[in-house]
């Protein structure tokens, strides 16, 4: 059912789709703005300002170097909240070129993570800075910061592939994912230290891959260290089932696309 | 068909002491009534029997001789009593197999041109050629009681008979270039240059060879046959003053006679698989690899040269008008398509269609939203899905280069089977075959983002359609003048017309060079300029072999386009034919069909 040479051909043949589709979300995003991709810089800074002024006296003292905490986890998780969300879009916001052209579609939904990665990596040029201003040690560790990204991008991209195929089916998703992404914002340590969590609900944090890659991310840029096993290990497994799980049902329902957007 | 009529030079009369002797025999030779042979006869005498010979025919060696015409005046003298006579037998003499046969007419008394006809099939040119063939001509006696005078005024023959004739033919389409007129083509462009060998009459039964003359800077792609398979000889053509001649002698011995043609590249000579009355065809794909002004030619030995067929080969690039010969070709094309045997020879199937089924669902209150969806769950009202059958078994192949139009009435699944083979929809069950570069022309343009200027468009709609980027760069500035959009391909299109948009899209979805293409309706794009040139750009690619796809509310248009129909009822295949056929039987159907069903269509 499944022929893999098949499909890398398919995507092989496609692969400057994807280039052009990455090209046009990104350009497509500052084009007509002044500030261009300067707001890619500019957004993230902005609100590590306010947060930092807003949070780092509760927890400045608990947490060392707050604007890299806070940074750090924040670009990670708007690059999966930004990533699922376009992704969530993306076929019904290609709908006429579904509906008139033999497209891949998941190229819709994979452009659209790549090109939110690629915005990523951008901003991360804001964390480097903060981090020269705080005077943040570099720590050769970095040269890890790619394991839990790629299983970041994967995690993505699975989420997004499953969005992608709820929403074409219930438009209402969108406005529960909204609702569900902001309950992950806060039950992702990103502006507050893990330790201020009771006991109890502390199963909630641990079954959210999310924290796994915020605190594998963190480990790396902050503490200079190996991400912790148990949070790489449960990054590596969320993400490859969720991609699973994305594949999966987009490969199932995705003749059905056509009928329903 | 020829005939020549000759006199004979020498008469020869076998005299016997019982039969009457002719006098003046020679005056038989003269074609006068005062010249006449008498012959003296009393009762139960008869008349010497007399060869005339030396006729001095010359009929080619390679002829087939349909008939022999023996003309004769006899008659007897005006006297109330006098002789009574049987007609004469009439013999060929000095021939392998001796001929014999009788007028219809005993001698009168006026002088009347009697015929007597021989079938000549039997008998060789040289055997007629020889000057000691001859005519025999015996009376039997005279039956009267009384004595009188048997006249014989001439006697003369006409044989008829039909000299090989092998024509190389082109099609003598509209506008068949000549040298002044030669077709125009670019290098890399192909043609085809068709070659009609015609055996007129089938008397030469051997295969012929054909040489075909091919200048350089020109190659053969591919070449295809197609001959009339008539498979018999048939003779009914000849036209005779009497008909007593026995046609059906003529066609006793029928005989297949067409082989195999076979074209032998190297030599460039075609091996004719005409072996009789018939014509074969051979149709050359020749790609323009050189430039300049190249004449073509076929050779036979027999027949000559035939026309010379001239092309114009400009450089690579070039743009030149669509060449009215080409466009006559296509309705050649149709005409060929009818011949069963032609299919099968060039059956290169580029869709193949099996067994494709397609249903929807067809829900009663559409939920596409889960709050509602976990409401009906919860309250049970979950309406189980009535299906609705776009298609149901539909199967078929398309040749390459095979116009196929797609009519139906409202709801007969035509769409539906226009995106499954643009591979939009996937079909529930049954599979699609598609062997080529599709180019769905369906929605212009669709892709297009706004923002982008035209040109960023134009790899963007390119990379839609699934091509690269090499390809696109290569294709730029082909695509930029042909839909004249020069001086704005830096702008961003939401600047642009909707004219503009459009022949943005149609260069960029024809210009790739599509093997098949999908029309849903014919597009008529921009201005009344670029409607045309849409149109020559869409025919010309028909030409070059592109399979069309099309659905149309219009059957003027089908008929206009297609050289095949399918016609959908139901998600069924109700006909699958010759244009005619099924626009004919679809008209008589649309008149009992219901407004709704017709709404919006074009009868």
């Amino acid at each position: 059912m499944f022929d893999f040479n098949t499909h890398f051909s398919t995507f092989r043949n496609y692969s400057f789709l994807l280039t052009e589709l990455i090209k046009r979300d990104i350009s497509g995003k500052y084009k007509d703005s002044t500030l261009g991709l300067f707001w890619s810089f500019l957004n993230p800074l902005l609100s590590m300002i306010v947060l930092t002024i807003v949070f780092s006296t509760f927890f400045g003292r608990t947490i060392e170097n707050f604007p890299v905490y806070l940074l750090s986890g924040k670009l990670v998780f708007d690059l999966f909240a930004n990533a699922t969300l376009g992704a969530m879009d993306s076929i019904k916001g290609n709908s006429e070129i579904i509906k008139k052209i033999y497209v891949p579609k998941y190229m819709f939904a994979v452009g659209i993570v790549c090109s939110e990665f690629i915005n990523f990596l951008i901003s991360l040029v804001v964390l480097v800075a903060v981090m020269l201003a705080t005077g943040a040690p570099f720590f050769p560790s970095l040269i890890y910061s790619p394991i839990p990204l790629f299983f970041l991008l994967i995690l993505t991209m699975g989420v997004g592939l499953i969005l992608a195929t709820a929403t074409t089916f219930f438009t209402d998703i969108k406005y529960l994912y909204g609702v569900l992404i902001m309950l992950l914002s806060f039950m992702t340590p990103l502006f507050y230290p893990i330790e201020i969590i009771p006991e109890e609900f502390l199963f909630l944090f641990k079954i959210n891959p999310l924290y796994s890659a915020v605190s594998c991310f963190r480990d790396i840029v902050l503490y200079g260290s190996f991400p912790q096993t148990k949070f790489l290990i449960f990054l590596i497994i969320s993400s490859i089932v969720a991609l699973i799980i994305g594949i999966f049902l987009f490969y199932k329902y995705q003749d059905e696309f056509v009928i329903n957007i | 068909m020829s005939t020549q009529t000759r006199y004979p030079k020498v008469t020869n009369q076998v005299s016997s002491k019982d039969s009457g002797e002719w006098k003046d025999l020679d005056n038989v030779i003269i074609d006068n009534w005062e010249s006449l042979a008498v012959c003296q006869l009393s009762s139960g005498q008869k008349p010497n029997s007399f060869v005339v010979s030396d006729f001095d025919f010359n009929i080619p060696g390679d002829c087939k001789i349909h008939a022999i015409d023996v003309r004769l005046d006899y008659h007897k003298d005006s006297f109330q009593n006098t002789i009574e006579l049987n007609p004469p037998k009439v013999r060929l003499v000095n021939i392998r197999k001796d001929c014999e046969s009788k007028p219809l007419y005993s001698p009168s008394i006026s002088p009347i041109e009697r015929s007597v006809l021989f079938d000549g099939s039997r008998i060789s040119p040289d055997e007629i050629n020889n000057p000691d063939f001859g005519v025999e001509v015996i009376f039997d006696k005279n039956q009267s009681e009384f004595s009188g005078e048997l006249f014989f005024d001439f006697i003369r023959l006409s044989i008829n008979y039909e000299e090989q004739r092998f024509v190389i033919g082109s099609l003598n389409g509209e506008g068949f270039p000549v040298k002044k007129k030669p077709l125009q083509k670019s290098v890399g462009e192909t043609f085809i240059y068709t070659i009609l060998f015609n055996n007129f009459n089938g008397i030469n039964k051997e295969k012929q060879d054909v040489i075909i003359n091919i200048p350089e800077g020109l190659e053969v792609v591919n070449h295809f046959f197609a001959s009339d398979k008539k498979g018999k000889i048939d003779v009914t053509d000849i036209d005779y003053e009497e008909d007593r001649f026995d046609f059906d002698k003529m066609v006793e011995d029928r005989e297949i006679i067409y082989d195999e043609d076979i074209l032998d590249l190297d030599t460039l000579t075609w091996h004719t698989g005409v072996k009789g009355r018939g014509m074969s065809r051979l149709r050359l794909e020749l790609k323009c690899t050189g430039e300049g002004l190249k004449e073509l030619s076929a050779y036979n030995k027999f027949s000559g040269p035939g026309a010379h067929f001239y092309v114009n080969v400009h450089p690579e690039g070039y743009e030149h008008k669509p060449n009215i010969y080409e466009e006559s070709l296509l309705k050649w094309k149709s005409q060929l398509d009818k011949d069963k045997d032609y299919q099968t020879l060039n059956k290169e199937v580029v869709i193949e269609v099996s067994n494709v089924s397609r249903e929807f669902n067809k829900a009663q209150e559409k939920v596409d939203n889960l709050k509602e969806y976990v409401i009906k769950w919860l309250k049970r009202e979950l309406k189980p899905k009535t299906k609705f059958q776009a298609l149901s078994n539909v199967s078929f192949t398309v040749n390459k280069g095979e116009r196929v139009g797609i009519i139906g009435f409202n709801g007969a699944g035509k769409s539906t089977l226009l995106k499954i083979l643009s591979g939009v929809l996937r079909p529930n069950t049954g599979s699609i075959h598609i062997n080529g570069k599709v180019a769905p022309l369906l929605e212009l343009g669709a892709g297009f983002d706004h923002n982008y200027s035209g040109r960023e468009n134009v790899f963007l709609n390119g990379a839609i359609l699934g091509y690269s980027k090499e390809f696109l760069e290569s294709k730029y500035d082909e695509i930029v003048e042909f839909s004249e959009l020069d001086e704005f391909m830096e702008l961003p299109i939401k600047n642009y017309s909707s004219g503009m948009i459009a022949k943005l899209g149609f260069a960029v979805a024809t210009l790739v060079e599509p093997e098949i293409l999908i029309l849903d309706e014919i597009l008529s794009v921009g201005d009344v300029r670029f409607q045309k040139k849409s149109g020559d750009k869409l025919k010309s690619m028909m030409n070059t072999g592109t399979t069309v796809l099309l659905v149309s509310h219009s059957v003027g248009t089908i008929r206009s386009m297609c050289n095949r129909v399918i016609w959908l009822d139901h998600g069924k295949i109700v006909m699958d034919g010759l244009t005619r056929d099924v626009c004919d039987a679809y008209v008589e159907a649309a008149k009992k069909a219901s407004e709704e069903q017709l709404e919006n269509l074009e009868i």
